[in-house]
């Protein structure tokens, strides 16, 4: 079931929260059963053949959680790597069987069909979550053991299926708590409020700028610089407000039932830098990689060189959580070497006492890093590399500047003067053209100019470990005038949803 | 803070309640896609936006409405090509239902949903597209045809009145009433393509048909080593003309070959389907023998206008030059004026010259058409 379907907003979700505020009058475990149940619904719509595969999970690590928290010593650590072994081999089957075995039957030139294996949806982020909870069991940070919590702490439906990658620490006490068994209207002031900020975030945004970004990754050929900029850009705000927008909504759900979920996006497109970038995009999942892939690797503990290494290791497999396929490889490669450089420079720069290089410096920075971030977009969008590659030659201007000669026509004296810079004209394709770079200056605008949600919502706690900053506009009060504001972009988004898409993320 | 939160939602839910209703009540007013009739005001509402979704369940609805007793169907040809407000076919309650990038299996659904509806027109015009016919891969002899006849649900309805997408058309609608050069099309379907006319006034004619032609080109280039869908042709033509004539007996059908410029006609030549074109043609006369036997009552006839004639020749405009076509927007689509002349021919067929004459004629009149489709093809093929 889609967050952006009339299905959910006027079925699913007001039914569920009938039926969990009446249970939640019997007690706690009948609330936290009524929620489980419908997380497990909320699964079973996609495809009910995988609801089975899910519960087997979730059974199977609890009775591993259960072994190790009772076990000592070598015997925890063995059960440890059995437990988490298993969850890699099922991640594993369902998402790289297909990868490997077309892999190797190219390298070794035989012919073969595709193994038949769909890849069950949420599973990345149902087996990252439970792997946390193995591995903070065996670290003995699990206190809160009752199954139903546990249950619900995995699939819990506002984040199944894309997240935001949720830690048990966060989650049980809060399902847990007696305060959230009652319904309160600022819980659904806040939340519906976060909702719909995501919900056009999505909808009026990145379904707007989906088509740009398909007409060139579908059909690269030979992009011209502009025409390659303009659909690279378009995907890089598609899956920001695509994913930002899914978490907006996660995050806004959740708080319906009194639930706070953590953050995953702080406009990470306003980043200096690329270390600052991953500490504002999909910030549950980097957290995650860092706690339980880089610092085990041993981080930056066993000197630069190490650290390097640990550092390209944890983005190459962070790429390829994302996908099996050389592009998410390549892609997760990129952003270690980015790290790398990262890194290089600042120690460079501390040791020579450049500081940041003030405002120039910074500006620099953001240009740098936000090119340096569309560039990788590009293999992580591309269907291959060698279209990836394609596009790279466009956006460096190898297949020259080109312009639809509708817009030449209307620029006067502007034309000879491009004319004699080397722009070409082509025949068709003006509207594609403009509409791409107003539908990325917009998006644009939103991403780089506007406040984002949690600073919106600042006063309410919008989310765990929310950067609250400053006072600034736009800021979000229980007052008519935002209600207005909010229940016109409410109506905007819902007028919009006669034909939802999927989240890019659904299919990581 | 409970009691605020609450207000903030009553004030929310109104807002919606409210907006929602507004948009509705807008849409229903301004009826950017003619379905109520409510209002019809000229500089307001008279001039409709061109449908850019429900083109099928619009168009049929429209029909149900008006009671046509003309009815056109076909793809963007026929769409763009005839006017049912033009001299030809002004006051015979004519409507057009052609529409961009649709096959006979829509024509066909909408004729059987109107005959179903209990309209019995008097007359129908259908246009036949050999595109459709030809395939980029040789066919399987014994290939079963499967005609997927779409037909419109309810839902449609309830998203035409209240969407975001009902909303911008009600409101392009109103803008376009002062908008000489804006897409529209009118209330009984036709699409005179006036962007068109903006485009060709900026870059000229040469632009619009050398864009056209290279867009062509590789489709037609992938269609070289394929075949002629002979299966499917049948089943579609036979299920027209019986979808036309069934419970409609003294019914009158027309279908028409489309007249593709001669541009178009010399890239199939230059692609090598000219012999499938011909043999396409020769499966349609034989359906509609076998259909005169099934439909004695009715008058069915087949107009091949996929000739080289003087209207097929229009000489394209020279690079640059500011020069106009009468007939053309570019080699695929032909304006109302030559959509009067196909109607006055439908009337009164009379003798055409030869199609070897008329190539003989073109060729020499503009050789340079020839070469420049060849050239395009055979650039596409590599």
């Amino acid at each position: 079931m889609l967050f952006n379907s009339y299905a959910f907003l006027f079925g699913f979700l007001p039914v569920v929260l009938l039926a969990y505020f009446a249970a939640a009058r019997h007690g706690a475990a009948w609330a936290s059963a009524v929620l489980a149940t419908a997380s497990l619904m909320f699964y079973g719509w996609w495809d009910v053949r995988y609801l089975p595969l899910l519960l087997a999970s979730i059974g199977v690590n609890y009775a591993c959680s259960l072994r190790i928290h009772g076990a000592a010593g070598r015997r925890r650590q063995a059960w440890l790597a059995l437990a988490v072994g298993a969850n890699l081999a099922l991640l594993g089957w369902y998402k790289y069987a297909n990868f490997f075995a077309r892999t190797v039957t190219e390298l070794a030139g035989w012919p073969a069909a595709p193994l038949d294996i769909a890849l069950p949806v949420g599973i990345s982020f149902f087996t990252f979550t439970q792997i946390a909870f193995l591995v903070d069991s065996a670290r003995g940070h699990v206190r809160e053991r009752r199954f139903m919590h546990y249950l619900l702490f995995v699939t819990y439906f506002p984040h199944l299926v894309a997240g935001p990658v949720l830690h048990h620490r966060e989650m049980m006490p809060q399902f847990a708590d007696p305060a959230n068994l009652a319904p309160r209207a600022v819980n659904f002031a806040v939340g519906t409020s976060i909702f719909v900020i995501g919900l056009a975030k999505k909808v009026l945004l990145a379904d707007s700028l989906a088509p740009h970004a398909n007409a060139l990754f579908d059909a690269p050929g030979e992009a011209s610089l502009l025409v390659a900029w303009g659909g690279v850009l378009a995907y890089t705000f598609q899956l920001y407000f695509d994913f930002s927008g899914y978490s907006d909504m996660a995050i806004g759900l959740a708080r319906l039932f009194g639930v706070r979920l953590p953050l995953n996006f702080d406009s990470p497109y306003r980043a200096t830098s690329i270390a600052e970038f991953w500490r504002r995009w999909h910030m549950t999942l980097s957290r995650f990689l860092r706690d339980y892939l880089y610092v085990p690797l041993g981080g930056n503990r066993h000197g630069p060189l190490r650290r390097h290494v640990n550092l390209m290791a944890t983005m190459v497999l962070g790429g390829l959580w994302h996908g099996a396929g050389w592009t998410f490889l390549l892609w997760g490669a990129l952003h270690g070497g980015y790290l790398i450089v990262n890194h290089a420079w600042r120690a460079a720069c501390a040791r020579l006492g450049w500081g940041d290089g003030g405002r120039a410096g910074r500006c620099a920075g953001w240009l740098l890093t936000f090119g340096a971030v569309c560039v990788a977009w590009v293999f992580f969008r591309a269907p291959h590399v060698p279209a990836a590659l394609g596009i790279v030659h466009a956006l460096a201007g190898g297949d020259g500047v080109a312009l639809p000669a509708a817009l030449g026509a209307r620029l006067g004296a502007l034309r000879p003067l491009l004319e004699s810079a080397g722009v070409t004209w082509y025949l068709g394709g003006t509207t594609r053209f403009v509409a791409t770079w107003c539908w990325v200056a917009v998006a644009a605008v939103v991403a780089l100019a506007l406040p984002n949600t949690q600073r919106i919502m600042r006063r309410w706690e919008p989310a765990l470990d929310a950067r609250l900053g400053t006072p600034g506009w736009l800021e979000w009060q229980p007052a008519p005038r935002h209600a207005v504001a909010c229940g016109m972009l409410a109506l905007l988004a819902v007028l919009s949803l006669n034909q939802p898409s999927d989240f890019l993320y659904f299919q990581f | 803070m409970d009691r605020h939160a609450l207000c903030y939602l009553r004030w929310l839910g109104a807002t919606m309640l409210a907006a929602g209703m507004a948009v509705a009540l807008l849409v229903l007013l301004i009826d950017p896609y003619g379905l109520y009739g409510w209002v019809d005001v000229a500089g307001f509402n008279r001039v409709k936006a061109p449908l850019a979704r429900y083109q099928y369940e619009i168009k049929l609805a429209r029909a149900l409405r008006l009671g046509p007793q003309v009815i056109l169907v076909g793809n963007s040809r026929v769409e763009a090509g005839f006017d049912p407000d033009g001299p030809a076919l002004r006051g015979a309650n004519a409507v057009n239902l052609g529409i961009a990038g649709t096959g006979t299996p829509t024509a066909i659904g909408q004729l059987r949903y109107l005959a179903a509806h209990g309209i019995r027109p008097r007359r129908v015009i259908a246009g036949l597209d050999v595109v459709d016919a030809l395939t980029s891969q040789p066919v399987p002899p014994a290939r079963a045809p499967v005609l997927r006849i779409p037909w419109p649900g309810r839902l449609w309805r309830l998203d035409a009145l209240l969407s975001a997408a009902s909303l911008r058309d009600a409101l392009w609608t109103v803008a376009l009433q002062r908008d000489g050069d804006g897409a529209m099309a009118t209330l009984r379907g036709f699409n005179p393509l006036r962007q068109y006319g903006s485009a060709a006034r900026l870059e000229g004619y040469a632009a619009l048909f050398r864009q056209r032609a290279q867009e062509n080109a590789p489709k037609l280039a992938a269609r070289a080593g394929g075949g002629l869908d002979v299966a499917a042709v049948r089943a579609e033509v036979r299920a027209l003309l019986d979808a036309a004539a069934r419970d409609n007996p003294a019914v009158r059908i027309d279908l028409l070959i489309y007249p593709y410029h001669a541009q178009l006609l010399a890239m199939f030549e230059a692609a090598g389907l000219w012999q499938r074109f011909e043999a396409w043609k020769a499966l349609l006369r034989e359906e509609v023998a076998a259909a005169r036997l099934r439909h004695p009552g009715a008058r069915i006839a087949l107009a091949d206008f996929g000739v080289y004639d003087r209207w097929q020749c229009e000489p394209i405009p020279a690079a640059g030059s500011d020069a106009t076509t009468k007939w053309y927007w570019e080699a695929g689509h032909f304006k109302a004026a030559l959509g009067e002349v196909l109607l006055a021919r439908l009337d009164d067929p009379g003798g055409g010259a030869s199609d070897a004459a008329g190539r003989a004629a073109c060729m020499a009149d503009q050789p340079g058409l020839f070469s420049d489709a060849a050239r395009l093809v055979a650039r596409a093929r590599d």
